[in-house]
Order: C-alpha cells, then structure tokens, then sequence
C-alpha cells in the first residue's frame, strides 16, 4: 500500500492514494504488518528532486524523514540523491483473503471461483450470463476481470494496455531483511517483503514489464524467459549488497493499464458504464485500496 | 487535455493582482486536468502579507512560500520549481496578455517544445540607473567571456517548461542562468511564442548589494577558469622561484665578491616561495574538482514559512474516470467514510 508516495507527480492520486491507505489501515488492521520499515530513494537524474519529493510528502500530509545513516550507506556513493523513511506498509495477501472469504461467507455472497462468464444478452432491466454453462440473470453486472475485462463480452471504449510483468521473489541480505526499499522516480527499482512467502519482492520500471499488447483481442501474453538476474544486476548498481540476494523464483502476471494515463504518474481508477442499457460497468483499478473509491462511487448511483 | 501544472507567481513590492490570478487559473483549468499554483512572497511587506494570506482563502490547491529574506527573483523561481509537483511548470507575471497566449504556449508545448518562452512588448520592466545599467552590461559581457554562455538580460517573466527541464534547471548547479536562458541545449527543444504587448509595469531592480553579490558568485562559479587562472598563477610562480634558485647558485659559483650569507638567504626564499607555489597550485586544482562534484545549494531554508489553500478543487472529485476519461465528483458528503477526513 503506497500510501501516497509512489505518485508525486500526480497530486490527485497520491492524496487519494493517502486517504485509503488510513482507511484500509484502520479497517484490515490484523492483515497489515505494522513493524515494516519503508524507505524511498530519490535517485540521482529521477524525475523528482529530492526537494520536491519532500515538498510533496508535506502536500499530501504524509510522513516523510531523512533516513538514518546506516540506510543511506546501503546506497553506493552518488547513485542517489536522499533516502527518506516513510510510512508505507504491506499486507499478508493469505490473511487478507481468509478474512474476506469469511465476510462473503457471513453476507450469504454466492462466491463461484475459476468459473468462466460471457455475457449473452442485455436489456432495459437486466443482464443474462453465461457462467460455467449455468445460465444466470442480473439487474447489474460489475466486470472486474482486470486484465480481461472485454473477456465477458463487453466493448470498452477506454484504451487498455496489457503487459506481461515479472515480479522476482528474492531472500534479500541481511540488512534488507524485514524492509522495504524504493528507488524513485524512473527506471528504477522496488524490494518489498512478501509475508506470503517469507521473501522479498523485486520488481523493475526497465526489466518488469516484458511485452505488451495496445489490443485486447491480440495474441495471448506468454512468459518465455526471466529477466530476474537483468533486475537484480541493476539493483545491485545502487544497493551493492543486493548482489548478495538470491533469486528464488519469478512470478508473472499480466499488468493492465489505461493507455491514456501510461506517462504520467496518475492510476485513476476507470469505470466504464456499458451504452447498452447501462446495466454493465466494468471497472479497472490496481491497487487494493481502490475499493473505497468505488464504494463511494456506487453509493452515489441511483439504482433501481 | 494536459495532465498538470504548476504556476509560479513571484510577488515583490507590486500588489497582488488577484483578479489577473484567477484568469491565468481560469485559462490553464481548461487545459490541465490539475492546476496547483506556487506563489513566492519575495521580501513582501507586512501589508502584501495580508493580502496574500487573504488569497489564500480564495485560491484552490495554493502555495504561498514567504521567504526569510529578499533573493534575486531568479532565486525564488528555482524554489517555486523545488515546490511544483506538476508535470509542467508555468512562470507568469500575470498580465492579461499572458493569460490570452496560454492556448498558443500550450499548442507550442503539445508539439513537443520543453521550453516554450512568451515574448512581447511591455509587461514588467526593471529600472536601473546609469551605473547599474552599465555595470549589468559589463557582468553580462565578462560572464560570457568566462562562462562560454550568455546571461540573458530579460528575466523569465513568462514560459512554461515540461518537468524534464524544470527539473534540469532546479538541479543543475547554474540554475540560476539556466532559469532565464532561451535554450537549454539540444535535449530541449524549445519555442518561442509572440504574445501581445501589455502596458509597462516599472519594477525596481534587485538590490545592488545582491547584485553585485549575484554577479561575483556566477563569475567565480560559472567556470573553472578563475580558479584554473590562480593555478597557473601557481604554476609560474614555482617556475620564477626555480628559475631564481639557479640564478643564485650560478652567482654563488662565477661571481666573488657575493656578500655572506646573501645566497643561503635568497636560496632559503625561493625555496620558500617555491613550495608556497606548489601548495598554491595543488589547492586550486583540488578545488576545481570538488566544486565541479559538489551538488547545487540546497534552497529550502530560504523559506521561512509555508502556507496553503484549504480550498482544492480536486478534493471533491473521487479518483475514478469514466469511459470517456472524465473524473467522477465524488459521493455525497453523508456517505463519505469519516475516515477520510
């Protein structure tokens, strides 16, 4: 959860981004690793100075601090500008879906895993689906099938990018264990713990994305090599104990991202209402704080 | 539309004019999907503080950075760029004929422009008597000898730069030239946009004692030649001091009536003067490397105090777009999570 910091250059994000970290805080507070020790890098030739990364923690009331001197000499001398810890924590992605497996269980939430949907037909006051063969019917249907969302049957207007990444997990040195490093703003590189796993994450601006697709009905996106050592490598340039890191295995996933927002810093979240009847919205967003931001969307709707 | 902007207004001895922000404001919301605007209180009396603080009140997503002390204009403009989280910054006055070239700027900044200066007649002029007109001529002509790069004599009173070249500006170690230089080399195209002539705002130049302070410090800066000139100082010095020390030997070898003591004396001296040339040329060479290493003055404790905006116009709209890439306002307030807050 980036609480923020990951988006300086985009003001609307960052403040948004700040304000459901809190909440997701607040509300999945057994989930959360509370002891992470976070620090972000301002890299030399980023596209932030460290002056305005500070500049901007104090915008969106984030908490933002010099680094003790024991974190910055895990840098090698001129890479980077500043180090600054900041608040940033992560989650135990197996706890969180056990906890929200039991709140879809006690809501009566029909929840049908690994079933494929197709939309087959919609009119003015409702949706037919297809699901696993069974056919169903619904007044709405929300797709958030991220990477696949015009997979259901849907025609999107909005421009998506598919990319096929590659987040390597590594057992970190010593002295990143239990922390979090970022190096902004630019090709550079992230370590985060991965409780999951007992691990760290390492993914790279350069080497985590491997191809990618402007069309969602191209070719299908397939890993065919690792570029973990290229990540490591370079990672190694500016913490030269990263070279001591061990790489355990890559993980791969396809990345979806709106075309329009793929230079800038800003990830707004797209809801797309279906023309046809408007009983369909499809709905993009990466990060798992978003789900208050649509809360407060549907809870603005009229339904009927 | 454009991402985001930044405006940067530096505010000296003339009013505020606060209808004229709003306009520039009003001209670049229709082009930037976030307008943010730094306002930099450059040596501002307790009466234009008011005054500001007041705006504040007004103006959206507003920073106002008083400073501790008056600096050179350009100065503020390099601390108003450490304060923009925008994707492009805008320097502005603002006059009226600004705000009416904002569509031509941005058109220019759309074809790929970093740097896309607006020029025209009038606006504000600096006044300076005679002398100061003359010496500012001679800085100028001097800093170029040394420097290899003009100084521009007009300041950058209205240009908008995307954040690469903000950034290179704000980081390089002669930002202060960089910030009013029409090129910032070829890794930055950039244009130049005629705008219509606005009525002479007469503004008083800076203040000679930081001027002539200003100008010292970018002539001894600006390159290393000063500096490499007191090391071949250095240099003929040891020469002259080793030339001496054999001219006394070959006296002491073919001439008789050589006072005693005359040639220890003066073989003792030009060693001296030898090993003080030495020492000379040695600390003037290292300190052209480390000044050439050393990263740029940090500028952030020129400000004194911070203050911003409680209005934001992006505060009631939630993160979440629609089909046709509109953002969505947000939930009404009774549904907002107090969470938020």
């Amino acid at each position: 959860m980036h609480n923020g910091y990951h988006y300086p250059r985009a003001y609307a994000t960052a403040l948004k981004s700040r304000n459901n970290f809190e909440r997701f805080v607040a509300e999945y507070a057994d989930v959360v690793m509370r002891h992470l020790k976070s620090y972000y890098a301002i890299a030399r030739g980023s596209r932030v100075s460290a002056d305005q990364f500070e500049a901007f923690c104090q915008t969106i009331g984030a908490f933002c601090h010099p680094a003790p001197r024991d974190i910055e000499q895990l840098f090698e001398l001129g890479t980077v500008e500043r180090v600054f810890l900041v608040h940033e924590l992560t989650f135990d992605a197996i706890e969180l879906a056990t906890r929200l497996h039991t709140q879809l269980d006690a809501a009566g939430i029909d929840l049908r895993l690994k079933s494929e949907a197709r939309i087959t037909s919609v009119d003015d006051i409702g949706v037919d689906l297809n699901v696993s063969g069974r056919q169903e019917r619904a007044r709405y249907v929300f797709n958030c099938t991220y990477a696949e969302l015009e997979g259901v049957g849907v025609e999107l207007k909005t421009r998506i990018k598919k990319e096929l990444t590659e987040i390597v997990l590594i057992a970190p040195p010593p002295q990143i264990l239990g922390r979090g490093f970022t190096v902004m703003d630019g090709p550079f590189f992230s370590i985060i713990p991965f409780p999951a796993s007992g691990l760290h994450t390492l993914s790279h601006v350069r080497y985590t994305p491997h191809e990618a697709l402007a069309n969602l009905d191209g070719a299908a996106l397939r890993p065919v090599r690792t570029n973990g050592i290229a990540m490591l490598r370079d990672s190694a340039r500016y913490m030269p104990c990263l070279a001591r890191a061990q790489i355990v295995e890559s993980m791969f996933e396809i990345k979806a991202v709106l075309v329009r927002n793929e230079d800038d810093d800003a990830r707004p979240i797209l809801v797309e209402r279906s023309e046809k009847g408007g009983r369909i919205f499809s709905v993009l967003g990466a990060k798992i704080d978003n789900v208050y931001e649509l809360r407060d969307f549907l809870r603005s709707q009229v339904w009927n | 539309m454009l991402s985001s902007v930044t405006a940067i207004v530096i505010v000296r001895e003339r009013p505020v004019d606060s209808e004229m922000i709003r306009r520039l404001l009003t001209a670049l919301t229709a082009l930037f999907v976030d307008v943010e605007t730094v306002i930099v209180a450059n040596g501002v009396s307790v009466d234009q503080s008011l005054t500001l603080k007041n705006l504040l009140e007004r103006l959206p997503d507003c920073t106002i950075l008083f400073l501790r002390e008056e600096v050179h204009d350009d100065v503020a403009r390099l601390l108003g760029v450490d304060h923009a989280i925008s994707d492009y910054v805008l320097f502005a006055t603002p006059v009226q004929a600004e705000v009416d070239a904002i569509p031509a700027m941005i058109a220019a900044l759309r074809e790929g422009n970093d740097l896309v200066i607006g020029e025209g007649k009038g606006g504000v002029i600096v006044t300076r008597s005679w002398i100061l007109a003359g010496l500012f001529w001679l800085f100028r002509r001097v800093y170029w000898l040394i420097a290899g790069r003009p100084y521009e004599a007009q300041p950058p009173h209205f240009r908008i730069l995307s954040r690469a070249a903000a950034l290179y500006i704000a980081t390089h170690g002669d930002g202060e030239v960089l910030v009013r230089a029409r090129t910032f080399g070829s890794g930055f195209p950039a244009a130049i946009v005629p705008i219509g002539a606005s009525p002479p705002l007469p503004a008083r130049g800076t203040p000679t004692r930081m001027a002539v302070a200003k100008a010292l410090r970018l002539i001894l800066t600006g390159s290393a030649l000063p500096l490499r000139f007191a090391s071949y100082l250095g240099s003929f010095g040891g020469i002259m001091s080793a030339l001496y020390a054999i001219y006394v030997l070959l006296i002491y070898l073919f001439k008789t009536d050589v006072e005693p003591g005359w040639t220890t004396l003066s073989l003792q001296s030009a060693g001296m003067m030898f090993l003080l040339s030495l020492q000379f040329l040695f600390l003037s060479e290292y300190l052209i490397q480390i000044l050439s290493s050393s990263p740029p003055a940090n500028r952030r404790h020129l400000v004194a105090r911070e203050s911003r905006s409680t209005l934001s116009g992006r505060s009631s709209r939630l993160n979440l777009v629609d089909g046709e890439g509109r953002f969505h306002i947000g939930a009404p307030q009774r549904f907002v999570s107090p969470h938020t807050k």
